[in-house]
């Protein structure tokens, strides 16, 4: 290629990567040490006191618990059922494909749609986890409107949308374990459950990292369901990290506040990711590279 | 002494065999009514969108309400109003564009980075991939703010723009054409072919499977983007299927309860085009999300 030409190639994707991801970081940090709301002719200059304001409000360290909570209850059983699930169904016969198309499907529907689906079947009159609790004698569960509860049920509702990914991709990490481990240890006399704990678990290790780090960064993110299961509530019991972004931020307008926020969401998924790259090289299992 | 030895080991080992072909058995079955009941557990609630969304409106709150005689109601009552078809065709022109645009500068830099080597390549292209790890989230005030001061709020142009390039699709699509022999290159180019001509001539029809699953991942992506399109739309007219749904959700009705027949059609409207897409090309996304991953 002459000189010029690979520049111009790479410039309007890099154009587009720099004014609507690169700048905005930079942006929100500079947006973050002022006071700023649209009302305001400018905006004016606080230093780090939006942090400092939201680092003992109580509303901010309730939104991260419950959003550190979502992701506690929520990632575990993902991977748990989904490594249980991928274990089955590795093996690319016909009836596994079926099954994993039809656990992967999820994934890609969009989180409206599943948001209100649920909606639908978790409330409290007409929904079908109530109707399935009464013709088993059980008592009604306010699933949604339960300030006690509706987090959880968001959290049962984001397993099931996640699981199959987690599926396709441990049953991709099972299938690159070398089968001749599996036919000493059927030699050696294991059953599968020794199978499972002696080659299996520890084999999967880098795919459970690498899925617990997603799953987690994910997490962290949850916005959709709220916004259309609960909008935060009841009594804000489900007001997620973002959510409290999207309200202090856009409902308020309280760009500077909201920035701020942002910008602590962004250190911590850093954190998050880091973590991730620094055991990129050093693979977590024994064996087999 | 010996003999005997032998001998019970034989019979272990055939008693073994025997309990293992049984307990193999109990386990496939086992297995099975695991695998099924989960599969329900997935399909259960999209049949439930079916199943309301033929309903009459009065029908919801009856538990054993039939579906027959087919009631279509509900439908027609979303393709009548003037709302959702505008929602519909708003989703289809972002998301086609953006497919096209985004598959389109991630085809022209993975070319230039995959092929080419000049000065500043591999910072430049650490800058793309860097952005991968920059979240979604803190992108929505500085562009709100952004398209605001160019009075673009609330126009294709705002829910289309930042979409129009992905770290993730250029970085796939070079690692593809890495694999590329780059003699054909240079034969071509002793042939006299521009760099241009042995893009389109050379790399790109040979990188039709990953391009194709850039292509995917951008489609269902965007058809799927919610929290930008809900911010950065005001006016009804603008809104994505995605946000006219979830409006449909909390405005109609009579009271608190949603419309729900109304709601769950609106819901499979919205969800056709995904399910679409993925019967056709499930394989391929599957691939695209291994190889992703396992990098």
């Amino acid at each position: 290629m002459r000189p010029i030409r690979p520049y111009l190639y790479v410039a309007p994707a890099l154009a587009v990567l720099v004014v609507f991801v690169y700048w905005p970081v930079l942006y929100s940090l500079w947006l973050s040490l002022y006071r700023w709301d649209w009302l305001m002719p400018a905006p004016e200059f606080v230093g780090v006191k939006n942090y400092s304001v939201l680092l003992s409000s109580a509303q901010f360290q309730a939104a991260l618990w419950r959003t550190t909570l979502f992701t506690l209850v929520s990632v575990p059983p993902t991977l748990a059922i989904a490594l249980v699930v991928a274990v089955q169904i590795a093996p690319p016969t016909r009836t596994n494909r079926l099954f994993r198309s039809i656990y992967f499907m999820p994934t890609v529907m969009s989180a409206v749609a599943i948001g209100v689906m649920f909606d639908f079947m978790m409330s409290t009159e007409i929904g079908t986890f109530n109707r399935a609790l009464k013709w088993l004698g059980l008592p009604a569960v306010r699933w949604l409107t339960d300030p006690d509860i509706a987090l959880y049920s968001i959290a049962m509702v984001e397993v099931w949308k996640q699981f199959g990914y987690a599926v396709v991709i441990y049953a991709a990490g099972i299938q690159s374990i070398p089968s001749e481990l599996y036919e000493a240890a059927r030699l050696d006399g294991s059953g599968p459950r020794r199978q499972f704990f002696d080659i299996t678990f520890p084999l999967v290790m880098p795919t459970t990292f690498f899925l617990l780090i997603l799953s987690v960064i994910n997490g962290f993110q949850v916005f959709t369901f709220v916004d259309v299961m609960t909008e935060g509530g009841p009594a804000r019991a489900t007001e997620v990290i973002l959510y409290y972004l999207v309200r202090v931020g856009f409902e308020s307008a309280n760009v500077g506040l909201g920035s701020a926020v942002a910008i602590i969401l962004f250190a911590i998924l850093m954190a998050i990711t880091l973590l991730k790259l620094s055991t990129l090289g050093r693979k977590v299992h024994y064996g087999y590279d | 002494m010996a003999t005997i030895e032998i001998g019970t080991e034989t019979v272990k080992t055939g008693r073994r065999t025997v309990s293992q072909t049984a307990a193999f058995r109990l386990r496939v079955i086992w297995s099975l009514t695991f695998l099924m009941l989960l599969a329900l557990v997935v399909l259960y609630p999209l049949w439930e969108i079916v199943r309301i969304s033929l309903l009459h409106r009065s029908e919801v709150i009856l538990p054993d309400a039939s579906i027959w005689p087919l009631d279509l109601s509900a439908y027609q009552r979303i393709v009548d109003g003037l709302s959702f078809p505008r929602y519909f065709l708003n989703s289809l022109i972002v998301t086609t564009t953006v497919t096209a645009g985004n598959t389109m500068t991630a085809i022209l830099a993975a070319y230039a980075f995959s092929r080419a080597s000049f000065r500043g390549r591999d910072v430049l292209f650490l800058i793309v991939i860097g952005t991968l790890m920059i979240p979604n989230h803190i992108t929505l005030i500085p562009n709100y703010l952004t398209f605001a001061s160019f009075d673009m709020l609330d126009t294709y142009v705002c829910l289309i723009l930042p979409f129009l390039a992905s770290g993730f699709a250029v970085f796939f699509l070079r690692q593809h054409m890495m694999t590329i022999p780059k003699s054909l290159d240079e034969a071509a180019r002793i042939d006299g072919a521009s760099s241009w001509k042995i893009l389109w001539d050379i790399v790109v029809p040979l990188s039709l499977p990953a391009i194709s699953v850039v292509a995917l991942f951008t489609f269902m992506s965007n058809w799927n983007e919610f929290i930008w399109p809900l911010l950065a739309t005001t006016s009804d007219d603008m809104r994505t299927v995605q946000i006219g749904l979830r409006f449909l959700l909390r405005e109609e009705g009579e009271g608190d309860s949603p419309d729900w027949p109304l709601v769950m059609a609106g819901t499979m409207i919205t969800l056709t085009p995904l399910l679409l897409a993925y019967v056709i090309a499930e394989r391929h996304l599957i691939r695209g999300i291994t190889m992703g991953s396992l990098k």
